[in-house]
């Protein structure tokens, strides 16, 4: 059994929405992550089986439900809010993760993507298709597994990228 | 950099007396106790973002002002619409309505800002007039004005067709929002908000053309003022009386009114005297000379359509032209029902007539939400803000999913296509 730390990571709605219609909150752990999810995450969930997904990983402890409260961390979120480019889960979500030094795990390919490659480096960025990518290699999920989910992903409006997952 | 819950409980008290709310109303909107609001404005203990960010929703409030590190200033022109109206002030909801408009026209400077846009540039002129010191003066004013400004904007003597795209060319924005009972439109203008003119959406298109008419006048010649309120209760004061004096000459210019009368064997070349001013449900006496015609329902109607104006509009006009007398204008005012049947057999042949094509008649409403979303998929577009915030934005107009996703799809194939743009966006979720 692994006693390695596992990496602090806050989620973003876009790779919490994917985890959800995959039923897999598990990957998070089994990938090394401590997954945490900022309450204004879970308020962006609002088709109800996926709130409901939500609430059992939350119930079992995949996920951990977060609420910003510190001084410097509700300026940071003020402080993203202010420029009025990101919405308000990934404000909360990055908010935590820079003032925190945590990763964060977010899909959105445009200004967020940017600001946090600046902020915190590509090693601290998580998303959908680099945690699958983690999965397979760490054989969590398998290569017939990973169809299965792109297959799925892509049904629910998500544009996957291709995989490489032939070496880490 | 820090701030004190002291501090920022003390900000949610300002901001929150501001919109003349009390604790219970926004422990009872947010599902929190009254103790417990009481506590967050003592700065017993810090607010959670997220509810930090609901308070800011109710209170019309952005929450980055909140948590500015630097000095807090609540939006001091909300507030002053909110205080003058009773109407406003007493109606919860429609309160809740105007301060959602006005969070869409902040936005709307935000999404300029990112374009680049000079909103300082496209504003239109601002006219110095002095106070008018009686009816008969602001009645004058109000007429002289909208022929400066039609003189200025090249428009001739005809009808203005589409009154949203001529105030949107000139800077200002024109929204349709359900204001309360007796409110027949507001405007506000600040930095934050821009120049954007309100009215009420439950109006027919002809009393809305007017009242954007309204608004504009105060626009070109009250902005100094700030935000001002248009309704029944304040129908008297002079800048009143001069707005609607302005919107009744701007929509139904003298010379234009004269031509198509004249096409018809009527009316009459010399230059009128202004007698009283139409200001949407009543008339403001002045001075009754009458120059009256032979003028019929059908004349009245004809104009009404070919001005895009209301009966009612076009029958005061044309008394305040001279061109009726009183007992004129009053037998034609009882003939409002056939009045209706013939314009709605006009506006299914006449191809002259605004009502034809307007929104009034084929369920279309048009207003500046449409540009909104144009700027906010242009700075999507151009990666200036997230998919997330596109979707914050697109739902302050009421835009659905399905139509979201039919306009972004389209924009991501069109990248595809251009050799100038990244090609789509794979790795981001679309719904």
């Amino acid at each position: 059994m692994s006693t390695a730390p596992r990496v602090l990571l806050v989620v973003d709605t876009s790779v919490l929405v994917n985890l959800a219609h995959l039923d897999r909150f598990d990957l998070f752990a089994a990938t090394g992550f401590e997954a945490h999810v900022p309450n204004h995450v879970i308020a962006e969930v609002t088709r109800e089986d996926l709130r409901d997904r939500v609430a059992a990983a939350l119930a079992t402890g995949h996920l951990t439900e977060l609420e910003i409260t510190e001084s410097v961390e509700l300026l940071a979120y003020g402080d993203l809010k202010r420029r009025r480019q990101f919405g308000d889960g990934e404000c909360a979500a990055m908010a935590v993760a820079f003032t925190r030094d945590w990763a964060v795990a977010i899909d959105e390919a445009g200004p967020v993507r940017r600001l946090v490659l600046e902020r915190l480096g590509s090693d601290l960025l998580v998303t959908t298709p680099s945690l699958l990518r983690l999965a397979c290699l760490r054989n969590v999920i398998s290569r017939s597994d990973l169809s299965l989910i792109v297959t799925k992903l892509e049904a629910n409006r998500f544009r996957m990228p291709k995989l490489e997952v032939d070496e880490e | 950099m820090t701030l004190s819950p002291i501090e920022l409980g003390r900000r949610l008290r300002v901001a929150r007396e501001h919109v003349g709310l009390t604790q219970d109303d926004v422990a009872r909107a947010l599902g929190l106790t009254r103790p417990s609001v009481s506590q967050l404005e003592a700065g017993e203990r810090f607010p959670n973002s997220l509810q930090l960010s609901r308070i800011a929703d109710l209170l019309g409030e952005d929450v980055s002002a909140l948590l500015d590190p630097g000095d807090y200033r609540p939006d001091s022109s909300l507030a002053a619409l909110f205080r003058v109206n009773e109407a406003l002030h007493a109606d919860g909801e429609r309160q809740a309505a105007v301060r959602g408009c006005a969070r869409l026209c902040s936005e709307f400077s935000g999404l300029e800002g990112f374009l680049g846009i000079d909103r300082g540039q496209l504003a239109p002129v601002s006219y110095d007039l002095p106070s008018p010191n009686n009816r008969w003066d602001a009645v004058n004013q109000g007429d002289e004005l909208a022929e400066r400004e039609r003189s200025r904007l090249n428009l001739g003597d005809g009808p203005i067709r589409d009154f949203v795209e001529l105030l949107e060319a000139q800077g200002v924005r024109a929204f349709e929002l359900d204001l309360p009972i007796g409110v027949s439109g507001m405007f506000l203008t600040d930095r934050g908000h821009g120049l954007s003119t309100i009215v009420a959406a439950g109006e027919v298109q002809e009393r809305q053309r007017f009242s954007y008419a309204h608004e504009y006048c105060h626009l070109l010649a009250d902005r100094r003022r700030g935000a001002i309120i248009s309704s029944e209760r304040n129908r008297d004061e002079l800048l009143e009386v001069r707005a609607n004096s302005f919107a009744a000459s701007f929509l139904l210019p003298e010379r234009g009114l004269l031509a198509t009368l004249r096409a018809t064997g009527k009316g009459e070349t010399a230059r009128s005297q202004l007698t009283a001013a139409f200001d949407g449900a009543d008339a403001v006496d002045g001075q009754k000379r009458t120059r009256g015609e032979s003028i019929q329902i059908y004349d009245v109607v004809h104009l009404a359509g070919a001005y895009g104006a209301s009966y009612e509009a076009t029958l005061y006009r044309l008394l305040n032209l001279g061109l009726l007398s009183k007992e004129q204008r009053a037998a034609l005012a009882e003939m409002r029902k056939e009045a209706a049947v013939m314009r709605s057999m006009f506006a299914g042949t006449a191809s002259g007539t605004i009502a034809a094509v307007g929104p009034a008649e084929t369920g279309w409403k048009r207003d500046s939400r449409h540009r909104f979303i144009h700027l906010a998929l242009e700075c999507f577009r151009r990666e200036l803000i997230s998919r997330r915030r596109f979707d914050e934005l697109r739902r302050l107009v009421n835009m659905d999913d399905q139509d979201s996703e039919a306009l972004l799809s389209a924009i991501d194939s069109a990248n595809a296509q251009s050799p100038t743009t990244s090609k789509g966006r794979a790795g981001e979720h679309r719904a």
